[in-house]
């Protein structure tokens, strides 16, 4: 569920990066839901023109995506084929039959606002950084071009590089290796199905509850309309990464041979079962048909009689914002361990981190995959700052890091969400400290702590705080959201009163969340204010501004020169501190 | 000459030892003796007395001229150990000493004990009445509040040149509670507290008497004179005559609660406040003493700093054997103070592994460790929303894009961007 100032702000970004209209289609898209074109229209007064644009730039972008609701779909069609053949002659029987809604009328493709798509646009400027010091400033140019244009082929990605410069051949090669390099480390990723069929129906439990059962439930959230059609949409591990449909997602040996135009060599049955298991990915997912899937299928099942060469011209591709987000949160995970113990757990932790990475099916993992001593301790000396290290140094260090025992298998695994809690503790009391003082703060991180209800004089002995004060420090806490409180009433002899105290986090880092939504928010309007007041600044040229001419008119225009560049360097790089912060919350 | 009423000797608690003669001494009446002319003895001493103890001459004579002493004798009762043995830590040479006629010097302190206002020997003749009410109203001159006390005790202990004040007014309060507890301990006390309650009963009026037992009852929990009114259905006039009469009597007195600042609260004088009324170790007269406590942390987390480990039990020790705080504190209240730095962020809680910095503690030992902010002791780390003006405003809930409060309009940024 996203907050009020999280809708406001990426509505914000949207703006600033395409224009008040297609904020207008985006903001209707988050206050009404996921719309179809008839309705967006009807709700956003625009032209139909202007509506259609607007979703293809934003569907260009990565922010929108379409899928068709699968309860408007009267027809289920299960898959049964017993081979390719009698599964051909199926899908083209069924292509025949039109899916029709309940009411006979076509079933109408939705949109869905992607939020944390909208977000990572914030931060480019750090996935380039990535990109140029994991692979090189080629990959970060490649990448620059990605997350410009939304979604590229390589083909375009070619033409964007060799655009006005001599020696394209030389430049294309280049281009090529980045591209496979960037794919290799999983940065950029196939585009996912245009209209993926979701179900939007909640599931029911599937099993009662045994009575008298002591295992309590563990709650989980139903999965969210967002997640399923994210899920519907991305394209299977074995073609997400893979350079073409005759490889079952080893990019490794694309990137290694010549792929500037595949050679239909090797096993012509390989490709047949690739193209089988294609097509049953497509057709079990989806559960029924759609004209779209049906023209995939068809365009595979071609290219396959036609040898099959590399759809350099067809296949998509776009920045993979997944991985990027993993590889931050590694290195906040790193860095917050080198603060708490020291480098050579730092160490350790990302040797850890980067065996498993390959693993990892999500990003905001628990615990980190089990590994045995002797693999950590291999992964740990072939780093710069492990090879010295002992056996007995990584154990020790494996306890620091809150690894005691070893799980079963004797292996170790570390407990990646108390780190993650732990930044973010840190974070809303840093608040706390500045907002309220030092005697609320120890106020909040008793509360913090003890994780239960303590009551309002328990308080003020543990915290050693003035009896007196305790109760206005705890209601102003209370008041701005960061407490919980809860009257209890003892009527024994005299009746009596006591309030309780504490700190509920999930609800309190929404909070907190959300103000820090409401502060990006505030830092770019501002940013935008203080340009708009200089703006005649970023027209004057550049020799007026040269520090040698000592006339008063330059003097005050060199100082109003220095004051916006210090303003937006002091911004950006604060937005973008926030940034960490947003993501630690919302992303991590 | 002498009281009306029948006096029983006063013997010896479990925990004194005295000569045989001393006790045989006691057995005796001293209503007997003759008694010494105040005036006529302060005339003969070259030397001026303070005011306080200037009808006290009988216990100089005893005690010397140590008007530390002297006070010590005023403000604490005779029953407690700890006092008599710092009365004999505190008394002068043996010769200048001047045993009261037909009294040995190993029986002194019972001699003077003898002469305590509480007791009911031997004051009347120092007085012309002979009614109970007025020895009564001699018995409330001659105790001191509390307040005075302590006032007095600071005043006499040496100059903040020799000790600091942190000591002395710590001395002061280790020794109030001293005598907080001396006056509440012992058989002995009991027994003649009773005859006391009983002298003192016949001589108040009746709302006197229920108001008076209504508050003894309370012991050191005193009561708010509102739930006087309630609970003994008196008048507002009678209660608050009651009280003024009960006050001037030094029968009860009227203590802060930290509770409740404003309302009058009282208690048996003989009782010392508890924790829920005063507020605990760290509070002095109903408010809470920031700068003991801080000083007491700087000390703390100074020596924290210097080791790599540290246990409570580490930190008490080394506090008695360096002697850094001259009153002695508790494991409980080295406790809240190691618990208050861990709050503040300024230690963290560990606990013992048995390996490493924590070889020479045991395993599963509760330990502490100085925490080294952001890479810089001692430099907290600002976090990201803390760092810009909407992560501290307080009026960030009131703040929008285009409202009277907007990141356009807004004071704090023009503050922030003012280079």
């Amino acid at each position: 569920m996203v907050s009020q100032y999280g809708f406001k702000f990426a509505i914000h970004l949207i703006t600033n990066h395409f224009g008040k209209i297609v904020a207008k289609v985006c903001e209707t898209l988050f206050r009404k839901g996921p719309l179809s074109l008839g309705e967006i229209i009807r709700s956003t007064e625009l032209t139909p023109e202007q509506v259609k644009n607007s979703l293809l730039v934003l569907v260009q972008h990565n922010c929108v995506q379409a899928y068709v609701p699968a309860d408007q779909c009267t027809i289920a069609f299960p898959p049964l084929f017993s081979n390719f053949f009698m599964f051909a002659i199926e899908i083209i029987l069924f292509s025949v039959n039109v899916v029709r809604g309940e009411d006979g009328s076509m079933a109408t493709v939705e949109y869905l606002a992607l939020f944390d798509n909208i977000i990572h646009r914030l931060r480019f400027p750090k996935f380039l950084e990535i990109a140029k010091h994991q692979l090189d400033d080629e990959c970060e140019k490649v990448l620059d071009g990605l997350l410009r244009d939304g979604r590229l082929t390589l083909k375009q990605m070619v033409e964007r590089a060799v655009q006005g410069k001599e020696n394209p051949g030389a430049i294309e090669a280049v281009v090529r290796e980045s591209f496979h390099k960037l794919l290799k480390a999983h940065y950029i990723e196939r585009c996912p199905a245009p209209e993926p069929v979701v179900s939007t129906l909640i599931k029911a439990e599937s099993a009662p509850r045994k009575r008298g059962s002591k295992m309590a439930k563990k709650f989980e959230a139903p999965e969210t309309i967002e997640q399923r059609v994210l899920e519907a949409a991305v394209p299977g591990e074995a073609i997400r990464f893979a350079v073409t449909a005759y490889t079952l997602g080893n990019a490794d040996r694309e990137a290694k041979s010549d792929d500037s135009s595949m050679v239909n060599d090797g096993d012509n049955s390989g490709k047949f079962i690739v193209i089988l298991c294609e097509s049953l990915i497509y057709v079990t997912k989806f559960y029924c048909t759609h004209i779209s899937s049906m023209i995939l299928i068809f365009l595979h099942f071609f290219t396959w009689i036609q040898g099959g060469i590399a759809n350099e011209g067809s296949i998509l591709w776009r920045a993979n914002f997944e991985e990027f987000i993993r590889h931050l949160r590694h290195k906040l995970l790193v860095e917050n361990e080198r603060k708490r113990l020291d480098d050579g757990a730092a160490t350790i932790l990302s040797a850890i981190l980067d065996v498993t990475k390959t693993v990892e099916k999500k990003v905001k993992i628990e615990k980190s995959a089990p590994l045995s001593l002797d693999s950590i301790f291999t992964e740990v000396t072939k780093t710069e700052h492990g090879r010295t290290m002992t056996i007995d140094r990584v154990r020790a260090s494996l306890v620091q890091l809150g690894c005691p025992q070893r799980n079963f298998d004797d292996s170790y695994s570390i407990d990646l969400k108390s780190i993650v809690e732990m930044a973010r503790n840190e974070e809303v009391e840093s608040i706390v400290l500045k907002r309220f003082g030092s005697d609320a703060y120890r106020i909040f991180r008793l509360l913090s702590k003890s994780n239960c209800f303590l009551e309002t004089d328990k308080i003020a002995e543990s915290a050693l705080v003035d009896k007196k004060e305790t109760p206005r420090l705890l209601y102003k806490l209370w008041k701005d959201n960061y407490l919980y409180m809860e009257k209890l009433v003892v009527t024994a002899a005299k009746q009596s009163r006591f309030m309780l105290w504490k700190v509920n986090k999930p609800l309190l880092w929404e909070y907190v969340l959300d103000e820090m939504y409401h502060a990006a928010l505030n830092l770019s309007l501002r940013l935008a204010f203080e340009q708009e007041k200089d703006e005649d600044l970023l027209h004057v040229p550049a020799d007026k501004l040269v520090p040698a001419d000592k006339s008063s008119e330059a003097n005050a225009l060199q100082k109003r020169y220095r004051r916006l560049r210090d303003v937006l360097f002091l911004m950006g790089s604060s937005l973008m501190k926030l940034d960490d912060a947003l993501m630690l919350f919302h992303d991590f | 000459m002498g009281p009306d009423w029948p006096v029983e000797p006063v013997r010896p608690g479990p925990g004194r030892s005295l000569p045989k003669a001393a006790h045989d001494k006691i057995g005796e009446k001293p209503l007997n003796r003759p008694m010494l002319d105040p005036i006529a003895f302060a005339a003969e001493r070259s030397d001026p007395l303070p005011p306080f103890v200037a009808v006290r001459e009988v216990f100089l004579r005893t005690v010397g001229s140590n008007p530390l002493l002297a006070v010590f004798f005023l403000a604490r009762r005779p029953s407690s150990i700890e006092f008599v043995l710092l009365a004999v830590v505190l008394s002068p040479l043996p010769s200048s000493r001047r045993p009261l006629e037909g009294k040995t010097d190993g029986a002194f302190v019972h001699q003077t004990m003898n002469k305590w206002p509480s007791s009911n020997l031997g004051y009347s003749e120092w007085f012309d009445d002979q009614s109970g009410f007025q020895n009564l109203a001699c018995l409330s001159r001659l105790t001191l509040t509390q307040k005075q006390q302590h006032q007095q005790l600071c005043s006499y202990i040496t100059s903040p040149a020799s000790r600091p004040g942190l000591v002395a007014s710590g001395l002061c309060r280790r020794l109030l509670g001293l005598a907080g507890m001396s006056r509440l301990q012992g058989s002995s006390s009991s027994l003649k507290r009773k005859r006391e309650l009983a002298l003192v009963s016949d001589t108040l009026t009746d709302g006197e008497r229920v108001l008076y037992n209504l508050i003894l009852s309370k012991r050191d929990m005193g009561i708010w004179s509102g739930d006087m009114k309630r609970e003994t259905n008196l008048p507002d006039n009678v209660v608050k005559k009651s009280l003024k009469l009960l006050q001037s009597k030094g029968l009860i007195k009227e203590v802060v609660n930290i509770q409740n600042k404003a309302r009058k609260h009282y208690m048996a004088a003989q009782f010392e406040p508890s924790k829920e009324i005063t507020g605990g170790d760290w509070y002095s007269e109903g408010n809470l003493d920031k700068e003991l406590i801080n000083a007491v942390k700087s000390v703390c987390l100074k020596y924290i700093s210097r080791q790599k480990v540290v246990t409570c039990d580490g930190v008490l020790e080394w506090s008695r054997k360096s002697g850094v705080f001259t009153a002695e504190v508790s494991n409980q209240q080295i406790e809240e103070i190691l618990r208050t730095l861990v709050l503040d962020d300024e230690i963290i809680e560990v606990k013992s592994t048995g390996y490493g910095d924590f070889e020479n503690v045991p395993v599963g030992r509760v330990c502490y460790k100085c925490k080294s902010k952001g890479g810089v002791r001692g430099e907290p780390k600002d976090g990201a929303m803390s760092s810009i003006p909407c992560g501290v405003c307080p009026r960030i809930n009131f703040c929008s894009p285009d409202g009277i409060v907007s990141p356009r309009t807004c004071v704090y940024y023009q503050k922030w961007l003012d280079f």
